[in-house]
């Protein structure tokens, strides 16, 4: 499996880790700049994984706002970008829950036939290209998922990481991490399965 | 069971996966190569899954900010959480400040302990001066509570002369 590890990128960048820190902390601009230069893609690539869509600019800003006003309670005992995914990850389950309340009161409230103009919509997308269908298949498979599997599914297969720093992200067992994943990639190949099969056919 | 057999039968599901990580031992690899090298069906399926997981990827990878979207979300954090330093000359007239105010409020506060000093001694050389009264104790009282007792001492001596 192709992964890109974040540590990669860390060691890439200039400014160390513990600089970047201290730098933050003191609301240093070049220390704030170099946070978001360092770790907007990450956080961004999460929250459209997750929540399904790229109106997540809000989010994303809210995100590092938490980050930076918890920079104090970081104790350094995982890596910061680590902490970081766990921030990440807490508020689109958040998210996940506001959005899913917001949708079952306006589910209510809508007329029928719109509720299948929503679904008429999701047909057509399926006339589009060959990339675009695929995607749109993908991300659809991906947003039925349940939010647990989901996590794993972005965190191992799309982001990379270990199986132990998904653990430490999801303060769960490194074992509980790898039967979850199991049963992630199942359900996910399942829901994509038919639609695999026609499009290597 | 032979290698033979093994080779014949489909792997499971989470054999595959782990193979696909590359997580399974060396002969395990190697029983699980041979049966996808003559199993086509086994081959196919590993294959879609594999064209799957890797679209996803590159869907997730081609997610990326615009520099607008990065200037935008810096500059929101720089006026969130970045402190203005004042310039060196405030910060130099508000030492000298700090110089000239610590040993003056340090006078103020001996010449007050040493003014309360002198009040006291004053108020106990009165006391010794005058006889002890209750017209006396009037004049000596410090407090609401000790003016009043006296008041009322007044009052009751006032009465016990008058009979």
């Amino acid at each position: 499996m192709q992964t890109e590890e974040p540590t990669a990128v860390e060691s890439r960048a200039g400014l160390a880790e513990a600089e970047l820190l201290a730098g933050c902390r003191a609301g240093k601009p070049e220390a704030l700049n170099e946070l978001v230069r360092r770790y907007h893609t990450a956080v961004l690539r999460v929250c459209v994984s997750l929540l399904g869509s790229r109106d997540v600019d809000d989010l994303v800003q809210d995100i590092f706002i938490k980050i930076l006003r918890r920079l104090n309670t970081f104790a350094g005992r995982s890596a910061l970008f680590t902490w970081m995914y766990e921030i990440t990850v807490n508020h689109c389950r958040d998210e996940l829950r506001r959005r899913k309340r917001k949708r079952w009161f306006s589910l209510q409230s809508l007329p029928t036939e719109t509720v299948e103009g929503i679904k008429a919509d999701e047909v057509s997308a399926s006339e589009r290209l060959e990339t675009e269908e695929l995607h749109a298949h993908l991300h659809a498979a991906l947003k039925r998922l349940e939010p647990k599997y989901r996590e794993l599914i972005v965190l191992r297969d799309l982001e990379g990481l270990s199986y132990e720093k998904i653990a430490q992200i999801q303060k769960v067992d490194e074992k509980l991490v790898k039967s979850r994943l199991y049963q992630a990639r199942q359900a996910l190949a399942e829901k994509m399965q038919k639609y695999a099969e026609a499009f290597h056919e | 069971m032979s290698e033979a057999e093994k080779f014949d039968q489909h792997p499971e599901d989470a054999a595959l996966w782990q193979w696909r990580d590359d997580e399974l031992n060396k002969r395990e690899r190697h029983v699980m190569q041979s049966h996808l090298d003559q199993c086509a069906s086994c081959r196919k399926g590993a294959a879609n899954t594999e064209r799957l997981f890797t679209a996803m990827r590159k869907m997730h990878l081609a997610v990326q900010p615009t520099l607008t979207e990065q200037m935008r979300l810096a500059r929101i954090l720089e006026k969130q959480f970045v402190r203005e330093e004042l310039p060196s000359i405030l910060v130099d007239a508000s030492r000298r400040l700090v110089r000239w105010l610590a040993p003056a409020a340090a006078i103020l506060a001996a010449l007050f302990v040493l003014l309360r000093e002198e009040q006291t001694s004053s108020t106990s050389a009165l006391a010794n001066l005058l006889p002890e009264t209750p017209e006396s104790q009037l004049l000596l009282a410090d407090t609401d509570d000790q003016y009043q007792q006296a008041m009322w001492d007044v009052a009751l001596s006032l009465e016990e002369n008058q009979k």
